[in-house]
């Protein structure tokens, strides 16, 4: 018996351990993070020397939830410090991945997510982890997918076809051609359940884009892709996943943003650019957005969800200076109503239910 | 050091102080035994900006208690504290509902939101438990007890300052 059912969240958001991520899912309603399944990435928190302190910090913002974890890929550091060293350690094959066998059996609400560098390691990891009993994830990225079918053919051999296991196809950074890739994804997952038939699959990517100058609105692609993807195999078994509107790339600097303000909606998001540099820029942005609308006269902001992040937009247009006013706040507040609104898709009741029980 | 209980508290009825008293014999103060025992429910919400908390009719006869979820866990527990006593001596006053900004500012004249800052003190921070939590510290040795006693009872630094007359009284 798995610490949480793969099946039972319709949301698994792949995050990392970043500022704006946690505080975006920090300030998420507890039914919301009751609901949605986060794939967290251990990687450095900030300039800390240890791995400990980031784990401190998604404890804070999701407490001891069930949590999907992976060891983040080899990041290059000019100043290595301690923490990547326990992240090394993490990734060795040796023993069938033993140190990340070990560190997962120490943390008792982490369900792991195998690590697959090493084909000739994987088999005692994975036997590791099903004997374990939290359930276990099956990463697969555009490296790997080549491989998917000698992969699914090994867990489905030590799971009993894929019980208590949840498959992540993870498309990374997502085109403008997501109906052309939904074929190929159904071919993946018709890979997967011929050997793993009890297994959950979630499909991923990120089309949030890098370039904003002329750009107002982005369709979210992988929600497209996986929509498509539904209506050829139905939903059961399938559940979305997304980067929470982080890009599946990475930034490579160019300096502090224009202030902008993004909108997730339920398949795209809107944004509001300018100029102007500082608070002043953002509160303009803000108060635009709150104006707009579509063309048949509905406004795009709906300020019956209330999430913090609508919350952060309404205070900057209300030209609060302690609410959106750098980059990474109006980046926190927005994965925070993207993360909300994924989790809700299709569910206007439990959109706009945002209260909690006060737990005192 | 005298501390002692508020004007506030002596509007309530005899009936009203028992109840209260139920939920005070432990520390921190069960704020939602409290509130349940009064028929009150109490949310964590997303509230508008610069609202700290309300109190409002909930169609069934009885009052929904909503306070904002992103203030610090101390805040949220003196604004609860604070909704209960608008309950206890506004019943008649709250009409469509009273919404309290960060200062406790309402559609309320001052003399009632005095009322209810100084009875959800008392609420939250019970006259007798707090001197015996100064009397435990004084025996201890220790001077600079304000911090712990707000961290014992869950409560801001400054609601413990101002309760044990360090600094300015509530509005």
């Amino acid at each position: 018996m798995a610490l949480r059912a793969f099946g039972d969240t319709p949301y698994m958001p792949l995050l990392s351990l970043r500022p704006a991520e946690l505080r975006a899912i920090e300030e998420l309603p507890e039914k919301t993070k009751d609901k949605l399944f986060p794939i967290v990435v251990l990687r450095p928190w900030l300039s800390a020397n240890m791995l400990e302190t980031g784990l401190e910090r998604l404890a804070d913002a999701y407490n001891d939830r069930p949590t999907i974890v992976i060891v983040s890929a080899l990041e290059l550091s000019d100043t290595p410090r301690l923490v990547h060293e326990q992240l090394a350690s993490l990734r060795l094959p040796a023993g069938g991945y033993a140190k990340w066998c070990q560190f997962i059996a120490a943390r008792p609400n982490f369900v792991p997510a195998i690590q697959i560098t090493d084909p000739g390691h994987i088999a005692e990891q994975i036997s590791c982890f099903h004997a374990l009993g939290r359930g276990m994830a099956v990463i697969v990225d555009n490296r790997t997918l080549p491989g998917l079918r000698a992969l699914a053919t090994v867990v489905g051999g030590l799971t009993d076809g894929g019980i208590d296991t949840c498959f992540v196809i993870d498309l990374g950074k997502q085109t403008s051609d997501p109906l052309e890739r939904a074929v190929l994804v159904v071919a993946y997952c018709t890979s997967i359940r011929q050997h793993c038939p009890n297994a959950t699959i979630a499909i991923s990517g990120s089309s949030f884009p890098a370039d904003f100058v002329g750009r107002e609105q982005q369709e979210i692609y992988e929600r497209t892709l996986f929509n498509a993807v539904v209506g050829q195999l139905g939903a059961e078994g399938l559940v979305y996943s997304d980067r929470g509107s982080v890009r599946a790339e990475k930034q490579s600097g160019g300096g502090l943003p224009k202030p902008r303000i993004d909108y997730p909606l339920d398949r795209e998001w809107r944004f509001y650019r300018t100029e102007t540099e500082g608070f002043p820029g953002y509160r303009d942005r803000a108060t635009h957005l709150l104006r707009a609308t579509r063309p048949d006269g509905a406004r795009i902001f709906d300020a019956q969800i209330r999430v913090w992040g609508t919350l952060m937009i309404e205070r900057t247009a209300a030209g609060d200076t302690s609410a959106i006013k750098t980059p990474a706040r109006s980046t926190a507040a927005r994965i925070n109503l993207h993360l909300h609104r994924q989790t809700f898709y299709n569910d206007p009741v439990g959109l706009h239910d945002t209260d909690d029980e006060w737990a005192g | 050091m005298m501390i002692s209980d508020s004007y506030a508290w002596d509007m309530l009825t005899p009936g009203n102080k028992l109840r209260i008293a139920r939920f005070q014999s432990k520390i921190p103060v069960d704020l939602v035994g409290l509130a349940n025992d009064l028929g009150l429910k109490v949310k964590a919400a997303t509230l508008e900006p610069g609202k700290s908390g309300e109190i409002r009719p909930d169609g069934a006869g009885s009052f929904i208690i909503k306070v904002n979820r992103h203030d610090s866990h101390g805040r949220q527990r003196f604004t609860v504290a604070h909704e209960i006593a608008h309950f206890l001596l506004h019943n008649h006053l709250i009409g469509t509902g009273i919404s309290d900004d960060a200062l406790y500012r309402s559609n309320q004249n001052d003399q009632v939101e005095r009322e209810a800052n100084r009875l959800a003190a008392d609420i939250v921070m019970p006259t007798k438990a707090v001197s015996n939590a100064i009397a435990t510290a004084n025996a201890l040795g220790i001077s600079d007890y304000e911090s712990a006693l707000a961290d014992q009872f869950q409560v801001s630094r400054s609601a413990m300052a101002i309760k044990l007359g360090r600094t300015s009284t509530w509005r």
